[in-house]
């Protein structure tokens, strides 16, 4: 299946060719645990973790067209 | 006294007597400083059914026993009156340098009482003051109103001023520190303004006293510590892009309001947000007092029609000035964020008055010859011009100086004003974070962003992610954060570092940091429970202030949009706010009536029985 990835803040850098807003390809039964390991985000980088710009954690299931935005904790706004 | 300095300067403008008083050293424990201090004044000197623009009402200016000493961000102080927009209590937070320098002149806090004959600025020069003439600084602006009273005092004096919005009574006018910091919110500027005050000058060269300054830096360098740890890990938001890289999270979870509130995703706002900002116009980040983090903006637009150079634009202009406002130029809002710093204009409540204009404009309640040109949504031009004009009540500015309310009230669509208890939102469309909704609606000062700021948990991730949707879990963790805020406020303390580092980090964010910095410096030896405790009072006595000017449980309230009307798109879609729902525990868990009034057990239990 095919899923939309937004990298923002200090994520950025683990995005493919410097583009942060990427589509990626995932074996059906993928989760956000799965979209970490493909990106080699560590498990020491602490990361917000939406799907489709709802709450969501590493065990999310996945699903085609699904958005995951990933970015760091924000202390103030 | 250590940690307190242990006066308080009385300013009468009717007689022109100034005074000196000694800080009751009860009164100073019991409600620490900064914002608790000036709600036992307020409520000891001040009839709540006062006019706000009249001799009555004070303006009182208050630190806390940690601004001015070397605690991570101990730079804050509070301005403290009757607001001239609510008709509420409010209270307005800045940092900056003149806070500290206020204390290193020798007080906790400046009493401004009266009106003066002609204008005057107060001169503090390391524990004296005095009353100077300002006809001449009358109509300047408050940046060159910073230089001619720096060159007539002392250049290293630092200055709280306003600007021709504040004498002009513009209902929502700050005074700005230290140039372009800003007690924003609800009209303290223009209290300042009525009461003929242009300025306050301090000089201060001596130091806050420790109790035990060995564990003072000892527990300095432990919570400094916890930040230098996170910031090594990699680059930290609010010190590379400020706190405008907040529109992410906003943007994200589909509350970043957008015209108007009307929905709660801005197609260009990565046109507008931190990482374009620093791109585009950043000269560099800016410190507050003894701050570690520096979310403060020195930027520059270089060239064309908003060419200019100042601070900001922070989040939550980048919101009014910005998305509110349909606006994706970020020249054009930038511009009109330094018009609001040299006018001296909250840029929350000037944005969301020119959003109610537009909306009212779209719907057919307002013509263009009412206005005088076309009110677009988008039109950066409108956006800088309206500002010149509130600010200096010219033209259709005359009517958005009375606030988004009062304008939407006389085009008679009162629903079109984004405000609680009269109050203009903040950058968070409630629907998307009930907890925030519930803060909104029971902040004492009227829909704020900075009395229990759920946004942390709910957008941010601070100290934990939870989910914004939800409302029932919310009251108690409201109730919790509202009373840790308090605290914040009063020690004199900055909400940015103090929420993460200072606190435990979880929900219950039980303020460890925050009792070992308080013990150090004053040797109050206060406990926990004792501290949260204070906390609540500060709270309750506030809203004993709101009580008595006539506010009750039909102005904990939000505006239709948010609890009748589903968001309409973006991952909040379909969902409303829950407030009465929410307001119902809340109040069980004050200790409040269902009618939302503190009962007379709750009010005995903080001793504030007798006010």
């Amino acid at each position: 299946m095919k899923v939309h990835v937004d990298l923002y803040v200090n994520l950025k850098k683990y995005a493919p060719a410097n583009a942060s807003s990427f589509e990626i390809r995932l074996e059906s039964g993928a989760t956000v645990k799965t979209v970490l390991e493909v990106l080699k985000i560590p498990a020491n980088e602490k990361a917000i973790v939406l799907v489709n710009g709802r709450n969501a954690d590493e065990s999310n299931p996945l699903t085609e067209k699904d958005t995951i935005t990933l970015y760091s904790p924000i202390s103030g706004g | 006294m250590t940690g307190w300095m242990g006066k308080i300067l009385r300013v009468n403008l009717s007689n022109g007597k100034i005074n000196q008083e000694t800080l009751d050293p009860q009164v100073a424990r019991d409600f620490v400083g900064g914002r608790g201090l000036a709600i036992y004044y307020m409520l000891k000197e001040v009839d709540p059914n006062c006019d706000a623009l009249g001799n009555e009402n004070k303006l009182i200016m208050t630190a806390g026993p940690l601004t001015g000493t070397k605690a991570p961000t101990g730079g804050r102080y509070m301005v403290t009156t009757k607001s001239p927009l609510t008709g509420a209590i409010t209270c307005s937070n800045s940092g900056g340098n003149f806070p500290a320098e206020l204390k290193k002149s020798g007080f906790d806090a400046i009493i401004v009482e009266g009106r003066a004959a002609d204008p005057v600025y107060l001169w503090i020069n390391d524990g004296t003051a005095e009353l100077k003439p300002a006809g001449h600084l009358w109509g300047k602006d408050t940046h060159e109103t910073d230089d001619a009273i720096r060159a007539q005092t002392d250049n290293k004096a630092k200055t709280a001023v306003i600007g021709p919005a504040g004498e002009k009574r513009v209902l929502f006018a700050s005074i700005m520190n230290d140039r372009d910091r800003a007690a924003g919110r609800a009209g303290v500027g223009a209290v300042m303004g009525a009461k003929k005050l242009k300025g306050v000058a301090v000089r201060g060269t001596q130091k806050v006293s420790m109790a035990n300054e060995e564990r003072f830096n000892e527990m300095n360098q432990k919570y400094r510590g916890r930040f230098k740890e996170v910031k090594k890990a990699g680059p930290y938001p609010l010190t590379t892009h400020g706190t405008a890289i907040t529109v992410v999270a906003t943007q994200a979870h589909g509350v970043f309001p957008t015209r108007n509130f009307q929905t709660g995703q801005f197609e260009e706002w990565e046109a507008i947000y931190g990482e374009a900002l620093t791109e585009k116009y950043l000269i560099k980040a800016k410190p507050c007092f003894s701050c570690p983090i520096a979310c403060g903006r020195i930027t520059k637009v270089p060239d064309g029609p908003y060419q200019g150079q100042g601070e900001g634009p922070e989040y939550e202009t980048v919101y009014s000035l910005g998305s509110d406002v349909g606006v994706g130029d970020l020249a054009a809002l930038t511009k009109a964020n330094y018009l609001c710093n040299e006018l001296g204009l909250d840029t929350i409540s000037m944005g969301s008055a020119i959003a109610c204009a537009m909306e009212l404009y779209e719907k057919g309640h307002l013509s263009e010859s009412d206005i005088g040109f076309p009110l677009k949504w988008g039109d950066g031009e409108a956006l800088v011009k309206l500002t010149r004009q509130t600010g200096m009540r010219e033209g259709f500015g005359d009517i958005l100086a009375e606030g988004s309310l009062r304008m939407a009230t006389r085009y008679g669509h009162p629903e079109l004003a984004m405000v609680s208890k009269g109050l203009d939102l903040p950058g968070y469309d409630p629907r998307g974070t009930q907890g925030l909704g519930l803060n909104y609606a029971t902040s004492p000062i009227g829909a704020s962003h900075m009395r229990g700021d759920l946004p942390y948990c709910e957008l941010l991730g601070v100290p934990v992610k939870i989910d914004g949707l939800t409302w029932a879990d919310k009251p108690p963790i409201v109730v919790k954060w509202q009373n840790v805020f308090s605290l914040i406020d009063a020690a004199g303390l900055c909400v940015f570092f103090s929420i993460r580092y200072l606190c435990d980090p979880t929900l219950e964010i039980r303020p460890e940091g925050i009792m070992d910095l308080l013990n150090a410096a004053t040797g109050a030896d206060y406990a926990l429970d004792e501290l949260e405790k204070i906390g609540d009072r500060i709270l309750n006595a506030e809203r004993l202030f709101l009580l008595r000017a006539g506010f009750d449980r039909r102005q904990d309230s939000l505006p239709e949009r948010f609890t009748t009307t589903p968001m309409p798109d973006g991952p909040a879609k379909g969902v409303v706010c829950h407030l009465d729902e929410m307001l119902e525990q809340y109040y069980q868990i004050r200790g409040w009536s269902q009618d939302g009034l503190p009962t007379e057990e709750k009010l005995n239990d903080l001793g504030l029985a007798g006010m």
